[in-house]
């Protein structure tokens, strides 16, 4: 999608400064998105909830 | 529990272990202020409900504070506080579930598995992001916007670069310090020149940046890094949740006659020790006081008890099997036999040549090539060209398509596959490079006691002169624990509850009495039955006032599937050999029954490992398989060992690998694992090898750009990946699974009310 809009904006710089424009905040959101991922990842790691796959799949089980 | 279908445990596993709180405290890690906490192996829980009956049952002692069920290692965690020292041994086995003290803290495990997988996170989120932007810049993203991704790109791949990377860079640097080649060396210098030569692109405008295949490369990496952790972790946690079979410590008998519980390296010469019925001896000593017998299987390999009486010299690690003793240390545990096995295997260990695994091999060969070609392109397009960027650019697209992703790859995948495969019968493997030697050997050298044979007496035949007899001889051993009285009442199933016995006895050393009808009967040792008898009268008999009643004779059972296995092995081309420490009548009746040829008795710890030296010296490869502490020595000496569950501590750690069933199908069964996976190891090199023949001539052509790197790269891996799942799948002899499965053994399931 982005690469398509490239090519269209390599007509026009008008255009082109526009997509830079785009590219400036999107970018760092998808990265914030993936950051946020990987936060989540290492504070269930910390959180030591990869100690007992074995032991939560069983406890779903359980009423308490 | 109507859910639990709970699993039968081997008769020595399930004992109870009759933990005192003494021991329970030593066992235990000490928190501060009064707080204890101890990891206890459950090894039959397996389902939620199990889970919270222990958890909420052990809630209900006094002084638990918290208890947690961990189902992945079988193994549950109670915090506890002083004064009470709960039972919790006891209690949980009053649950119905075999439990036992375990030592090695879960945290220290843990540890390095969340290092794993955080790096795999770290490399998984980067690869991510990199492939996004790669995939732009693929699809034709050029001038400004192309710059742009770069720069997010090699941003992005630091943080893969120096942290997950570095453990790729740190066991490169330890082969390379020790003039070594490993597999990592060609992957460090691959992942860093590619890093380096795309920041170099970027920085200049360049076209062509190689993130996504340097990033990619060590998430693969370690994804199989990690599995193969996984599978090593979950074996020696399963081994280490077995029983320990060496005491603690001790009960010492002061010289005020108080008794205390001292720690095992507390022991010291000269200090007098309290020994039960059931204890193992913790350190050389002498008897004192008290008449046993003393059952040396594990010690020595001597199949029959051994009568002691006070001035009888002892081996730490035997086991006293019916009276209560004193003895005298006469040397402190570190000075014990136990201490002399561990001299005899360092020197074993030592004379035994280093084992170079095959991936090792692999690179050492592979490496100075890859590094050779890559240089080699670049001095040809420097003299063809003279574009020295250009040439620069071409080797490391080199670099890239010949680094050894899917070789990398290759061994350890097939490894876990094995693993999972061997884990699923019951054999634990302690590491990859052990499947590598099961594979090529040519010879197998079994221990008699506790390995071809159970250890355990079974009764072979019985004559009676009295009808009556036979259930007064059940009555009576059941009084007793005794190993032969325990044959005796499994030999000789009657439904009836017996007669009814009166001052019923236990002579420690001679054997049972009591009074039925007004008469005398005893079991046991005919020259105490019958003192004015025969003098040819010996062995296990009964006896009425004097006269002799009935007749026992022992033998030692043979493990499960024990001639199958020789004969599988046969059939496999490989020679068997025993070497005993029993006596020759007992290891001759063995090796004829087994139809071995080749049977030594009477041998010493270092006898053994002489032979198996001896074997190496001729060249011939050899597994061992033993159980006793006296084979431990010999395990080290020879090529790969192999223990079953029920092996002593010393030979269970110095083992390869663990087979937790009883029967003996498990050695052919391995051996046909590891033939299997060396077989798909040498596939998938060639794999690799058949790709970088295809792939590397259009690398020097300068044909390869980013986006074939990472195809061709990706590929070679999911290539390898597939063909190793083949392993076991539908090719595992048929004659071993269905042997095995049908097997009485540790994982036999009984249902549960």
């Amino acid at each position: 999608m982005v690469a398509l809009l490239d090519r269209h904006a390599g007509s026009s710089n008008e255009r082109g400064t526009r997509l830079m424009a785009t590219l400036l905040y999107l970018v760092p959101i998808a990265l914030l998105l993936g950051g946020l991922g990987l936060t989540a990842f290492v504070w269930a790691l910390k959180s030591g909830q990869y100690e007992d796959m074995d032991g939560a799949a069983e406890r779903v089980l359980l009423d308490d | 529990m109507s859910c639990c279908a709970a699993f039968a445990m081997h008769t020595e596993l399930a004992k109870p272990t009759g933990l005192s709180s003494d021991e329970l405290r030593v066992a235990s890690s000490a928190l501060g202020e009064g707080l204890y906490q101890s990891e206890i192996a459950v090894p039959l829980m397996h389902c939620a409900a199990c889970m919270q009956v222990i958890e909420q049952g052990l809630l209900t002692l006094p002084g638990v504070v918290s208890a947690r069920a961990n189902l992945s290692t079988r193994r549950v965690t109670v915090r506890w506080a002083e004064p009470d020292v709960p039972p919790l041994v006891a209690f949980i086995e009053s649950l119905g579930y075999a439990a036992h003290m375990t030592e090695e803290p879960a945290s220290a495990r843990n540890k390095t598995l969340s290092d794993l997988l955080l790096a795999v996170g770290v490399a998984g989120f980067a690869t991510g992001n990199i492939m996004l932007l790669s995939v732009s810049i693929w699809s034709g993203a050029e001038g400004a916007t192309r710059d742009l991704f770069h720069w997010v790109s090699a941003l992005v791949a630091i943080p893969v670069i120096a942290y997950s990377g570095r453990i790729f860079f740190r066991s490169a640097w330890n082969a390379l310090r020790h003039g070594r080649m490993n597999m990592d060396v060609p992957i460090v210098i691959g992942v860093s020149l590619a890093y380096a030569t795309s920041l170099y692109e970027t920085i200049t405008h360049g076209e062509h940046a190689y993130f996504d295949a340097s990033v990619s490369l060590l998430f693969f990496l370690l994804i199989g890094r990690t599995l193969d952790h996984v599978m090593r972790d979950r074996a020696r946690a399963a081994v280490s949740g077995l029983v320990r079979l060496s005491p603690r410590g001790a009960v010492r008998l002061r010289a005020d006659g108080g008794r205390d519980y001292i720690a095992l390296s507390q022991i010291e010469p000269g200090m007098d020790l309290v020994v039960r019925p059931g204890d193992r001896i913790p350190v050389n000593a002498t008897v004192v006081e008290g008449i046993s017998e003393l059952d040396c299987s594990l010690a020595t390999g001597e199949s029959a008890p051994r009568s002691i009486r006070a001035g009888s010299q002892l081996l730490a690690g035997t086991h006293n099997l019916s009276g209560a003793l004193v003895i005298r240390a006469t040397a402190a545990a570190k000075d014990s036999f136990l201490a002399e096995m561990v001299g005899l295997m360092e020197a074993a260990e030592q004379g035994r040549g280093i084992y170079r695994r095959l991936a090792d091999r692999a690179s050492a060969l592979y490496s100075p090539v890859v590094h050779l070609t890559a240089l080699l392109t670049f001095i040809g397009w420097m003299v063809a060209t003279g574009d020295w960027h250009h040439a620069i650019t071409v080797a490391t697209a080199v670099l890239i398509i010949t680094c050894p992703c899917a070789l990398g790859l290759a061994v350890p995948i097939v490894q876990v596959m094995a693993a999972r495969r061997l884990f699923e019968r019951g054999i634990m493997m302690k590491d990859g490079g052990a499947l590598e030697r099961l594979a090529e050997i040519g010879h197998v050298v079994f221990d008699k006691t506790g390995t071809l044979t159970m250890g355990i007496p079974e009764l072979e035949s019985s004559a009676f002169a009295d009808p009556q007899a036979a259930e007064i001889a059940v009555a009576l051993a059941r009084a007793s624990s005794h190993p032969y009285s325990k044959a005796i009442v499994a030999g000789m199933p009657l439904a009836s509850a017996g007669p009814r016995l009166e001052s019923l006895s236990e002579q420690p050393g001679f054997g049972v009495e009591a009074v039925v009808n007004g008469a005398l009967w005893r079991l046991g040792k005919a020259s105490w039955v019958s003192p004015e008898g025969h003098p040819e009268a010996s062995g296990t008999v009964l006896g009425r006032d004097g006269v002799v009643a009935a007749r026992f004779a022992f033998s030692d059972k043979l493990r499960s599937g024990a001639s199958r296995a020789v004969q599988g092995l046969r059939e496999q081309g490989v020679t068997s050999e025993i070497l005993s420490g029993d006596t020759s009548a007992s290891v001759g009746m063995v090796a004829s029954s087994l139809r071995i040829e080749r049977a030594a008795s009477d041998l010493l710890p270092a006898e053994k490992v002489r032979r198996l030296q001896q074997l190496a010296g001729a060249g011939t490869k050899t597994l061992m398989v033993g159980d006793g502490i006296n084979d431990a020595p010999a395990m080290m000496a020879a090529h790969v060992s192999m223990a079953p569950a029920t092996a002593a501590d010393i030979g269970r750690n110095a083992a390869d690998f663990v087979f937790l069933h009883e029967s003996l199908d498990a050695v052919p069964h391995a051996l046909d694992v590891a033939g299997q996976a060396e077989r798909l190891v040498k596939q998938n090199f060639a794999l690799a090898v058949g790709y970088n023949v295809l792939a590397v001539p259009l690398a020097i052509m300068g044909h390869v750009t980013p986006l074939l790197a990472a195809l061709a790269m990706s590929g070679s891996s999911i290539l390898v990946i597939a063909n190793a799942m083949r392993l076991g799948v539908g090719r595992i002899g048929p004659r071993w699974s269905r042997s095995s499965i049908g097997t009485p053994g540790l994982l036999t399931s009984e249902a549960r009310g």
